[in-house]
């Protein structure tokens, strides 16, 4: 079958959504199938959302199948049409009133807001099947667009090259330092942190300086590494070799880092408003669910720093939660229905 | 691309005797957004087809007089009027469609009959507005985020005819029987209303309308408006549920298939812009708002650009 996998392209950037999509390709490569990933520039400000939209609208694509994946990709038309929803515009969403999103309460802001909730519904609604990445995106596809769709879960990147290793005296945090990762969080409980748990803050982003300069006025720089951009072979061993995973992002879709971890055999702590996550972490189970304050954090880290073997158990209760990800059978129900 | 924007629908001439019976004049007013609709004249040109109010024969005859030219003859309900009109002009058996007010048989007018319903509503006017818009929107006028509308209902809330719409555009729901119930539907307000209603505009039971009892409106009303999932999913059950049966356009839109015309008069069809207008058409966007003129705008050339 002719497959194209169409998702949305931001110049110059890059990070879980691409990854998805090239996996995707692969995956259905690797399934027999011709595959081709077709993306279009997008622009996410407010008053340019709607040319983008029209534009995947107005393109003609010959593929007996399309997958749509984000904003605004699945405004793509074709009678053979496939929506495994990342995610909407979160900012006209979920993520109104944040300080992520550019729609306020003035005129404009409130019309286009309404435009693009009708826009997404009707689009939405024409899909041949809905997916969405996690429970956490059908939910929010079901209360603000009234459509249902079903959670269809995938492996991360690194999920075949991820391996158990010994449990060491750090937790990790590899993400983009940008704000709705909200990497201020951890590098704030570090202050808090009696044991002597190191942190190491992977990844490159907006806020490293700020991070950096937080970490030194705090006392704590020596205690927090920040190696910037990791490569995939150093990544999958600074895995393997941590005490916890710590990841506590805004209201995340879906969360990459947690599955990694879980592949690693490594405990997860994070915050109880940190969305997706929350599908995998299982409070004293497969993870610690913190209140999302620096004392909440910093307690869980000291209390798996206290007793390795509490989380060398809940790192083998994560590891087996995710034992069944595979990309086959995602393949499957995209494709077959 | 054409610097026309938006391009041009086709002609359709109003062969009219007197004022249009209101169904018509509102159906009309519906065909002016598609098509361009002018009053009969003998220098009218490039005429594709034509809307006939049902006259002496005399004045019918001009309607029929190009053969190529399709024609939709509005009729009063009486299931003989078309026999009375045909055996005084032979020519009328031509008309292809049938216009008539729903609340006569139309089956005994055959199938080229059209009804136009009653209780439709040109949806246009009405956009829908989704729940979490509308409690942005409450936010905005200050009003309680469980603000909600009660019309046709023992105690209605105090409202004037004229704040009705935008009161129902932001409620988080609303009790509604009677004739507000379109506009309701029309707005994607999630809505609770009684037997009588359902059995008045044919809402089924696919989700565009809770059922009640009077007694129950309010605990039903309330249930409704707390549980996100349900109010989305009643808010675009009932948009949809007033798309396909009490939209104007949908007549309009049957209409002109019926008539064999299309979206664009033939010397626009086949611009680069008319795909763009049938793209804007298709997700409900008016041409000549401020998004279908910044997408034609995008396809002009860059001022000062070389050339």
């Amino acid at each position: 079958m002719d497959i194209c996998v169409c998702g949305a392209q931001v110049p110059f950037m890059r990070g879980g959504a691409e990854l998805h999509m090239e996996n995707l390709v692969g995956a259905l490569r690797d399934a027999g199938h011709r595959a081709e990933l077709v993306r279009l520039p997008t622009a996410w400000d407010r008053d340019h959302l709607f040319e983008s939209a029209l534009a995947w609208r107005l393109v003609p694509i010959e593929a007996d199948l399309v997958i749509a994946t984000n904003f605004p990709s699945y405004y793509v038309r074709h009678p053979n049409k496939v929506v495994w929803l990342f995610h909407q515009h979160r900012p006209a969403y979920d993520l109104v009133d944040t300080d992520w999103s550019d729609f306020g309460l003035d005129d404009a802001s409130l019309e286009a807001q309404r435009m693009l909730v009708e826009w997404d519904t009707r689009v939405l609604e024409e899909a041949r099947l809905r997916f969405t990445t996690s429970g956490l995106v059908a939910a929010r596809l079901a209360r603000s667009n009234g459509l249902v769709a079903e959670p269809l879960y995938h492996p991360p990147p690194l999920f075949d090259r991820l391996h158990e290793g010994p449990f060491g005296d750090y937790v990790l945090c590899a993400t983009r330092l940008e704000g709705n990762k909200r990497p201020r969080l951890l590098v704030d409980a570090m202050a808090q942190v009696r044991s002597g748990a190191r942190l190491v803050l992977a990844g490159t982003g907006s806020l490293d300086a700020e991070l950096r300069e937080a970490a030194d006025a705090q006392g704590s720089a020596r205690r927090v590494e920040m190696p910037g951009f990791v490569p995939d072979d150093e990544l999958v061993e600074r895995f393997a070799g941590a005490l916890a995973v710590v990841y506590a992002p805004v209201e995340e879709d879906y969360g990459y880092v947690t599955l990694q971890a879980f592949r690693a055999g490594k405990p997860v702590i994070t915050a109880a408003d940190a969305g997706g996550v929350l599908e995998w972490v299982e409070d004293g189970v497969t993870g610690i669910v913190t209140d999302g304050t620096p004392a909440g954090v910093a307690a869980a880290i000291d209390r798996l720093a206290d007793a390795p073997t509490l989380a060398e158990k809940m790192g083998a209760a994560a590891r087996e939660r995710v034992a069944g990800l595979a990309w086959g059978p995602v393949v499957e129900r995209l494709v077959g229905g | 691309m054409t610097a026309r924007w938006p391009p041009q629908g086709p002609v359709v001439d109003l062969v009219a005797c007197g004022p249009a019976p209101e169904p018509l004049a509102r159906l009309l007013r519906v065909l002016a957004r598609w098509c361009r609709v002018r009053a009969s004249d003998p220098w009218l040109t490039d005429v594709e087809a034509r809307v006939a109010l049902a006259g002496r024969p005399s004045q019918l005859r001009r309607a029929f007089a190009e053969p190529a030219v399709p024609v939709a003859l509005w009729v009063d309900g009486a299931p003989d009027s078309i026999d009375v009109i045909e055996r005084a002009l032979p020519v009328a058996s031509r008309a292809r469609v049938l216009l008539v007010d729903d609340s006569a048989d139309a089956r005994a007018l055959g199938q080229r009959a059209l009804p136009v319903s009653r209780h439709a509503t040109y949806l246009a006017a009405h956009p829908p507005i989704a729940p979490l818009v509308r409690s942005r929107w409450r936010r905005r006028l200050g009003l309680p985020d469980d603000f909600t509308v009660r019309i046709g209902v023992p105690e209605p809330s105090r409202l004037t005819e004229a704040a009705i719409p935008a009161a129902l555009a932001v409620a988080a729901g609303a009790v509604v029987r009677g004739p507000w119930l379109p506009v309701a539907l029309a707005l994607g307000t999630p809505v609770v209303t009684d037997a009588a209603s359902i059995e008045v505009f044919g809402v089924g039971s696919d989700g565009a309308c809770m059922l009640a009892e009077p007694g129950g409106f309010d605990l039903e009303l309330t249930r409704l408006i707390s549980d996100d999932e349900r109010a989305a999913a009643a808010s675009w059950a009932a948009r949809r549920f007033a798309e396909r049966h009490l939209d104007l356009g949908c007549t309009v839109q049957e209409l002109m298939r019926r008539l064999g015309i299309s979206r664009f008069a033939a010397a626009d069809a086949w611009r680069p812009s008319a795909r763009l207008a049938e793209a804007l058409d298709e997700l409900h966007t008016p041409l000549v708002g401020p998004i279908g003129r910044r997408a034609f705008a995008a396809g002009t050339p860059l001022t000062g650009s070389p050339r």
